[in-house]
């Protein structure tokens, strides 16, 4: 029985191209596509199928993004994968935090992305070999694997210090505002390194601030 | 306006070969008449041949000590020489007087003096004594030594006149009791020329430096010095004249000589007084006509500086115009390549990728057909990917993806990211703390410039490791591009544009870029950029969590 998936692609040639070409293959079939997140967020819940296919800038914004929330929030559970004009490292690690099953550029050829496909629908996540390996360097030797799952070791008081970190703040003004002393802010920012098995300072900050960019939605292109 | 200097030098050329020359000439002569002969010359039958000598050595020490010429070393032994030989054949003569007088035979030496032949009189002896020692001691270029040189030469000076008024005014008394030779009057007007040139030689110090000042007190005393001189000796001399005719008496020649001294100081008074007067007269106009060029002058300033702060003015506007514009025509151009950039990304790209899915399906749809159909739609899709490749890289050339999507520390990862490994070169980020900028715009400027001081680095610099850090201190934020590489290569490389639109970016949002090369080390590019004061609202931690 052929894998039913669901295309949502602001960009008309693209979307009627990507359908053209997964109804061409074996194993593969489209069962409905949209060219907005509202229509999406209206169909997919009420349409049976095995996996979605979401442009992450819809109209003009990172519509994506928000879509798979609130899919997963109205309790929509078939993999995600990605598909996005972007550079995957500026939103690869966001989509997976979002809840997409995987991230592909556009750019990638079809053959790789019809493997991508299979792999999200395999229950898989799929990534890049170049993301993979990035997210590997900046996880680092974390046991846990996952960054989210890395949160729940920190403290309320490192988890603060790290949101903070997120929007912007230096350790002065974080010690300023927690009335604690730059050197506890230090050795809170030393803990967060080692649990969330981040190599340095400089990952350390990118973290956070890609983690509350993923939180607040980010700033987002205004086309593609 | 008279050269004292030059004129000397003329005149006490003349003024010395006279003098040596007659001192030559009375020293043969003496000595003929000391060798038992007659006086050859008949000028001066009894002046004694050590006066002449004397003249000899005066005249030689004189003339090396108006001799300014290089060879100044051997002059100065030389005259010291001469002024040392002049002192001891004044200083023998001396003490053959004294030591005749201790033996009670002054008499004898001096009837020996005014004899045909034999020695000066003790007068001529002590000034050629003093002389001598004059002369030596001008010849020591220190000041106290030139001072005392020349007093020495005024006492001599003093003595010559004295003696030559003795001979004037008693030697045609006949009734004086003090006996002069016939050489008396050339003798005195000999030492008297000597020890005016010994006075006028030390030109640095006391009288001398009045003489040759060219000033009003330089000018008076060269006037006035000689004229009461003259005016003097002639007063004198007639008075004498007068107490010999017996015109009048003696009191009544004293009283008019009084008299007519007064009258003459009177006249030099008011000669002074007038020539002052001319002279004040002469500054006061100077004066009044600087002050009026001056204030012309002022008044010209005046005017120029308006017409510059006009000008200036005029300037400062256009200036701040063109920045205005040029800081417009900077945002418009970044817009534009944004828009461009988002055209080729978004239109171009997406329609070039449509058409490789398109290709992709068509592929499939050929497969079954024979002839190699499906082959050629296979190529043709591989052809479309490499477009869309080379559109892509068009669109990043045009406008950076990550410029503008996130803060600057993301886009200037990514930045990294994408240069990290070209020409195996390795590229590192770093920041340590989050770097948070007001505006769009100075992020831009910040990405441009460390995109093309990467780019320089790993293109022209041979290095193997590029660093790009950003950080944040103190209200200023802070862009450091370094590598590792030759730090001269990137000189020769980069024709200049580069660094100049660098340095301009920098410019464009207030800040300062400097550029370290040092060779065998690597080159390290800093920009600064100073913020507006920070905000500090607080953060609620409450709404953190």
């Amino acid at each position: 029985m052929k894998k039913r998936l669901y295309i949502v692609e602001d960009h008309p040639i693209v979307r009627q191209g990507l359908v053209q070409m997964i109804d061409n293959e074996e194993d593969l079939v489209t069962c409905g596509h949209a060219s907005d997140a509202a229509t999406a967020f209206r169909e997919i819940p009420a349409t049976p199928l095995d996996g979605m296919l979401l442009d992450l800038s819809l109209g003009n914004s990172l519509g994506g993004l928000q879509l798979i929330k609130d899919l997963r929030k109205v309790g929509v559970t078939q993999p995600i994968l990605i598909l996005s004009m972007h550079e995957e490292g500026l939103y690869a690690e966001r989509a997976l935090m979002a809840g997409a099953q995987g991230f592909i550029m556009k750019s990638e050829s079809t053959d790789t992305l019809l493997g991508a496909i299979r792999k999200m629908l395999s229950g898989q996540v799929y990534l890049s070999a170049a993301m993979v390996t990035r997210l590997v360097t900046n996880l680092n030797t974390n046991s846990q694997g996952q960054i989210q799952s890395a949160f729940q070791t920190l403290t309320d008081r490192e988890l603060e210090v790290f949101h903070m970190i997120g929007k912007g703040l230096r350790t002065r003004d974080i010690a300023e505002r927690l009335n604690l002393s730059v050197k506890t802010v230090e050795t809170h920012k030393e803990h967060i390194k080692e649990k969330m098995g981040l190599g340095n300072a400089t990952a350390l900050v990118q973290s956070a601030l890609q983690w509350a960019q993923a939180e607040s939605g980010g700033r987002a292109p205004e086309q593609g | 306006m008279v050269h004292l200097g030059r004129d000397l030098s003329i005149f006490r050329l003349i003024l010395l070969g006279i003098l040596f020359l007659s001192g030559l000439a009375v020293s043969i002569d003496g000595l003929s008449i000391l060798l038992g002969g007659r006086s050859l010359v008949g000028l001066y039958p009894a002046m004694s041949a050590l006066s002449g000598l004397c003249f000899i050595l005066g005249s030689m020490a004189t003339f090396y000590l108006y001799d300014d010429r290089p060879k100044r070393v051997f002059g100065r032994s030389m005259g010291l020489a001469f002024s040392a030989c002049l002192t001891m054949v004044g200083s023998g003569q001396i003490i053959f007087y004294a030591f005749k007088a201790w033996n009670g035979h002054f008499d004898e030496a001096l009837n020996l003096t005014l004899g045909r032949i034999g020695l000066t009189t003790p007068i001529s002896s002590f000034n050629f004594f003093i002389l001598g020692m004059a002369l030596f001691v001008a010849f020591i270029p220190r000041r106290t030594f030139q001072m005392i040189s020349q007093f020495t030469a005024l006492v001599v000076v003093f003595l010559s006149l004295l003696a030559l008024m003795t001979f004037v005014y008693r030697a045609q008394q006949g009734g004086s009791s003090i006996r002069f030779t016939s050489s008396a009057l050339p003798t005195a007007l000999g030492t008297l020329t000597l020890g005016v040139f010994a006075v006028l030689s030390t030109r640095e110090v006391g009288l001398s430096r009045l003489i040759f000042k060219e000033s009003l007190g330089g000018r008076l005393v060269r006037r006035l010095i000689p004229s009461i001189l003259a005016v003097q000796v002639i007063f004198e001399w007639l008075r004498s004249r007068s107490d010999l005719s017996q015109t009048y008496e003696e009191p009544i020649g004293m009283q008019l000589l009084a008299i007519s001294n007064s009258l003459i100081l009177l006249a030099v008074i008011t000669f002074i007084a007038a020539s002052l007067d001319q002279l004040d007269a002469a500054r006061r106009e100077a004066h009044e006509a600087l002050q009026k060029l001056n204030g012309e002058l002022e008044d010209r300033v005046k005017q120029r500086t308006r017409e510059l702060e006009i000008a200036n003015g005029v300037l400062s506007t256009q200036f701040s115009e063109r920045q205005v514009l040029e800081h417009e025509f900077s945002q418009v151009r970044e817009r534009v390549a944004e828009r461009l950039g988002r055209i080729i990304h978004d239109g171009l790209s997406q329609e070039l990728i449509g058409l490789t899915f398109n290709l992709k399906a068509f592929q499939h749809r050929l497969k079954p057909l024979d002839g190699g159909a499906a082959e050629e739609a296979t190529r043709l899709e591989e052809q479309a990917r490499g477009l869309v490749g080379q559109v892509r890289n068009i669109s990043r050339q045009v406008y950076p993806p990550e410029l503008g999507v996130s803060s600057l520390m993301v886009s200037l990862q990514e930045l990294v990211r994408h240069h990290d490994g070209k020409r195996t070169c390795r590229c590192l980020f770093e920041c340590e703390e989050p770097v948070s900028l007001p505006d769009r715009e100075m992020e831009t400027h910040l990405y441009y410039i460390a995109q093309e001081a990467l780019e320089n680095a790993i293109r022209h610099s041979g290095g193997t490791t590029v660093w790009v850090r950003l950080a944040h201190d103190e209200n200023v934020v802070l862009l450091e591009v370094e590598d590792n590489g030759s730090g001269d290569m990137a000189v020769k490389a980069d024709p200049g544009i580069g660094n100049r639109i660098m340095h301009y970016r920098s410019r464009m949002v207030g800040g300062d870029l400097v550029v370290r090369r040092q060779k065998g080390v690597g080159t390290k590019i800093s920009c600064r950029i100073p913020l507006p004061i920070e905000d500090k609202t607080p953060l609620s931690p409450r709404s953190l969590s």
